[in-house]
């Protein structure tokens, strides 16, 4: 990593323009992937990455650069380009840094990058056996283990100067079950901001089990019908309903250009009573959370919505001087390759009165969407997507078959007012986000919600 | 790096054989907003990645910062890797093969950034001015990338090209009666200087324009046509069928479909790296591997998959030159370049003439999460408009398509003549449809 010292002369020529900000953010990160099928490891990958990205402001014009070639004159030569855009001049500034050290709130027992390939390979065999050994229609077990461990460092022309060191680890497993007349996949893929003892609490067996759990269920369900009817999302990964459908059009990269459903509804209500919304970057172990943002201010909790009402934006710090307000401390990248800009972190809707039961009373015809796959929304029309990947029928009341192929579609801002209830079993599951700024771990989350009305589609003829 | 110093220590320390690969990639780009320079990015960035072969196990390792004295650490790390690798597929570093080199015609003329400004600020009043309906642009951008890729081993093997990249983007957001659509539009440019401006303006803002005033449909089955940029989509979630590492582990349904007849005899698929018309071209694969013209799929029969050597090796057979990486990071696997299928000979309005009436698909979202590639069942996000007596009817949104692609395929009417390559590498035409199945009200 660069001196505190070298920050200052950088920072110093990039102030020697007409340039009011200047930010430089170095990174050092060592990541590792293990994969493996049916118990054999198959493949192994250990990438170093190390860069630099600078970043220098004129008024709410941002001219960005990044190299992974770190001598002081292809840095210089990168700067002086990077002036050139804005507008050089001769003024003399000098930059003084000031280091501030910061809480780790994330601290790390076992360190995987660090660890032996007999420990993290012996993580993996435990999933496979648990995953093949559920029935004998399990026929194929798929399986990574990926560890990363990010060193960043921070410093711009106000006098910041911070460190931050991001450790996380992930294992995806799918099963594939087959019988007669079919082969489905299920899985599971739970990650942490922790080391390996993270698989003492998710054990390496759990996770086996329910991506068995959840082929074997799909061997038995049958086409989706489609067409409108009220839908009960579970909680955990049920949450990329308010990443997607929400929780993006709330993000200041599109609010602050007025490319949102959402601009300009501050204290408007924006949702039915029962939903309050939090992104939350402080949790202690989280996939998504972090001790500062990739802009170096510190890590919070956001309330997004209360009680239905619009409280804040997710704001980076571009887009904080286009709206006139304060970063709420959002700004994320995937690396020194990306400039950031304003992200979610771990998002969920928080836990309301009901039981998980009452969300099913007076359903005549509806979808149990027990676990969600992906989705994506349109900030700017607020239409999202997003799959069902395990699915079941509600028919008077009750939980009847299970379905496959369901997908749900609608506009994020009515999705926000159907919501009707909302139980009390909140949960977060892990994902990794893909946008402006690159492809970023985020947790999402709810509890048990039922939405009065959404378009599911489906493939059953009826 | 000494790469002979490399290459000799890492013999010497036992690996059987070993290589590296380089890539050097420079970019820039430009995006415009409400009468300014927004953005300008620009970067260098230079990736590493070695492998080797020990007790013929392949291990990956992969840097942007290396230097000679950590020769040792590092190859005693790769040896380490190897020796925890246990599964029993072969893979191996190659021995070079002599290649004919073809060349794209493409003359890029660079532009500097002040005439990238002034051409953006052109576009944007264009787009601004072309119809009151168009609200906002809301990007506006260039953009340009070189890269250089190098790839050397201890067999002998040592090949290097180079490519490059200029396009323009624009993101308009059309309204009308509390509606609000976008469109988004890529286009290469060779050279700045001879864009015509106006056509790409009309491109971008018709497109948002026609989807304006878009209402659901009621749940059916009906013909449909996947208009090309549609259909391009959803064949490219599918190209994974052909990839013979798929098909090794089982997970590709073709695995014991050879020579059957599994589409409409209407389809044939090609892949082609060396196609010059496509964007761009690869003589050798990121194994070093010389790449050549397949036909995957012949009249609806299943002819040929796509490998690399170490899929290739599983299956007893060559590789076809389709081992690539993602970046210069990533272990190799199998991808196509330049895959198409083959067009027809009926533009796409005939295909609506010849359909009467039914549904084009203009657009599909959520292909991430929507595609079930093992049972090849999907249930996507669409919106596109009716088509009544043979002609456009009015814009659709808000509905999904879902069916089964190995099903759809058989189902096919018609393949359009509509196949621009643009910036893609997988490229459909229009394909219309006996029916799919649409989700709306």
């Amino acid at each position: 990593m660069l001196t505190k010292e070298q920050c200052e002369v950088i920072l110093s020529r990039c102030m020697q323009s007409e340039a009011d900000f200047a930010e430089l953010f170095e990174e050092d990160t060592i990541s590792e992937g293990i994969s493996m099928l049916n118990g054999d490891v198959e493949e192994m990958n250990r990438v170093v990455r190390a860069g630099i990205g600078i970043r220098l402001y004129k008024g709410v014009q941002s001219v960005y650069g990044y190299t992974n070639e770190l001598d002081q004159n292809t840095i210089f030569a990168l700067v002086d380009d990077l002036k050139s855009a804005l507008g050089t001049s001769n003024r003399e500034v000098t930059i003084r840094l000031t280091e501030s050290v910061i809480e780790n709130h994330h601290p790390i027992v076992k360190n995987p990058i660090e660890a032996s390939l007999e420990e993290k390979v012996a993580l993996l065999k435990r999933a496979y056996k648990a995953a093949k050994e559920a029935d004998d229609r399990i026929v194929k077990v798929t399986g990574s283990l990926s560890s990363v461990r990010q060193k960043v460092q921070i410093s711009t022309s106000e006098g910041k100067f911070v460190k931050d060191t991001r450790t996380r680890v992930r294992m995806p497993i799918t099963a594939f079950a087959q019988d007669a007349s079919s082969m489905q996949s299920g899985s599971d893929s739970p990650g942490a901001s922790q080391g390996l003892e993270f698989f003492d609490q998710t054990t390496p067996e759990s996770i086996g089990k329910e991506a068995a759990r959840t082929a074997l269920v799909l061997l038995e369900a049958k086409d989706c019908p489609s067409g409108k009817m009220p839908v009960v999302i579970d909680n955990g990964f049920g949450g990329v309903i308010f990443h997607e459908a929400c929780g993006h059009s709330l993000e200041a990269t599109s609010v602050a250009k007025n490319q949102s459903v959402f601009t300009g509804k501050l204290n408007e209500k924006i949702a039915s009573d029962c939903v309050t919304a939090i992104d939350d970057g402080t949790i202690p172990g989280a996939w998504g959370s972090e001790n500062i943002d990739d802009e170096g201010n510190p890590q919070v909790k956001r309330v997004l919505i209360k009680d239905g009402v619009l409280q804040s934006y997710m704001i980076d710090r571009l887009n904080a001087r286009r709206m006139h307000m304060e970063s709420t401390g959002s700004g994320r990248r995937q690396s020194y390759k990306f400039e950031p800009t304003s992200r979610m972190s771990n998002t969920y809707i928080a836990p309301g009165k009901d039981s998980f039961e009452d969300l099913f009373a007076g359903i005549q015809k509806g979808l149990y969407a027990k676990k969600m796959g992906g989705g994506s929304v349109n900030p700017q029309t607020g239409e999202f997507n997003f799959a069902v990947n395990e699915g079941y029928m509600i028919e008077n009341g009750k939980i009847t078959y299970p379905v496959k192929g369901a997908s749900l579609i609608g506009n994020g801002k009515d999705i926000l007012m159907n919501i009707d209830k909302v139980s009390n079993n909140l949960e977060r599951a892990q994902g990794m986000c893909g946008s402006a700024s690159g492809s970023i771990p985020v947790d999402v989350g709810q509890p048990a919600i039922r939405v009065s009305s959404i378009t599911v589609g489906g493939t059953a003829n009826e | 790096m000494n790469k002979q110093k490399w290459i000799d220590r890492a013999l010497e320390l036992g690996l059987e054989s070993f290589e590296i690969y380089q890539s050097l990639t420079s970019e820039r780009s430009v995006t415009w907003y409400e009468g300014k320079l927004d953005t300008f990015t620009t970067s260098k960035v230079l990736g590493t990645s070695i492998r080797g072969v020990y007790q013929k196990k392949m291990a990956n390792m992969a840097f942007e910062k290396i230097e000679d004295d950590q020769m040792d650490a590092v190859l005693q790390a790769l040896i380490e890797q190897a020796k925890t690798i246990s599964s029993k597929e072969e893979d191996k570093i190659r021995t070079p093969q002599p290649f004919e080199s073809v060349h794209k015609p493409t003359k890029w003329v660079v532009p500097d950034v002040e005439q990238v400004k002034e051409v953006l600020k052109q576009l944007e009043s264009k787009l601004k001015a072309y119809d009151p309906r168009i609200l906002q642009v809301n990007e506006l951008g260039y953009q340009e990338a070189s890269g250089k890729r190098m790839i050397t081993n201890s067999l002998g093997l040592d090949v290097e090209d180079e490519e490059r990249m200029q396009i323009i983007m624009a993101y308009v957001v059309a309204g009308e009666n509390n509606d609000v659509q976008v469109n988004y539009e890529v286009e290469v440019v060779e050279d700045l200087s001879t864009l015509d401006l106006d056509a790409f303006v009309k491109k971008v803002c018709d497109k948002a324009i026609e989807k304006l005033n878009a209402a659901s449909m009621t749940s059916q089955t009906l013909p449909v046509i996947f208009e090309t940029e549609a259909m391009t989509s959803l064949f490219s979630a599918f190209t994974g069928l052909w990839n013979g590492e798929l098909l090794y582990k089982g997970i590709s349904c073709l695995k014991d479909k050879w020579n059957e007849k599994i589409f409409s005899e209407k389809i044939t698929i090609e892949d082609d790296p060396r196609n010059v018309e496509a964007l761009t071209i690869a003589n050798f694969d990121d194994e070093g591997c010389p790449t050549r013209k397949k036909v995957l799929v012949k009249d609806g029969v299943f002819v040929q998959a796509l490998h690399s050597t170490k899929s290739a090796s599983c299956m007893q057979t060559e590789s076809t030159g389709n081992g690539f990486k993602s970046g210069y990071a990533s272990t190799i696997g199998v991808s196509p370049m330049n895959c198409c299928i083959v067009p027809g000979e009926k533009s796409l309005q005939q295909l609506e003439e010849t359909m009467k009436n039914g549904l084009v698909i203009t657009d599909l979202q959520g292909l991430h999460a929507g595609i079930d590639f093992v049972t090849t069942n999907f249930s996507l996000q669409a919106s596109g408009y009716l088509v009544k007596d043979g002609k456009r009817d009015r814009s659709v949104t808000l509905i999904t398509v879902a069916g089964n692609f190995m099903d759809l395929m058989k189902k096919v009417e018609q393949v359009g003549s509509d196949l621009d390559w643009s910036y893609h590498q997988i490229k459909s035409p229009s394909i219309y449809f006996k029916e799919c199945a649409v989700s709306g009200e």
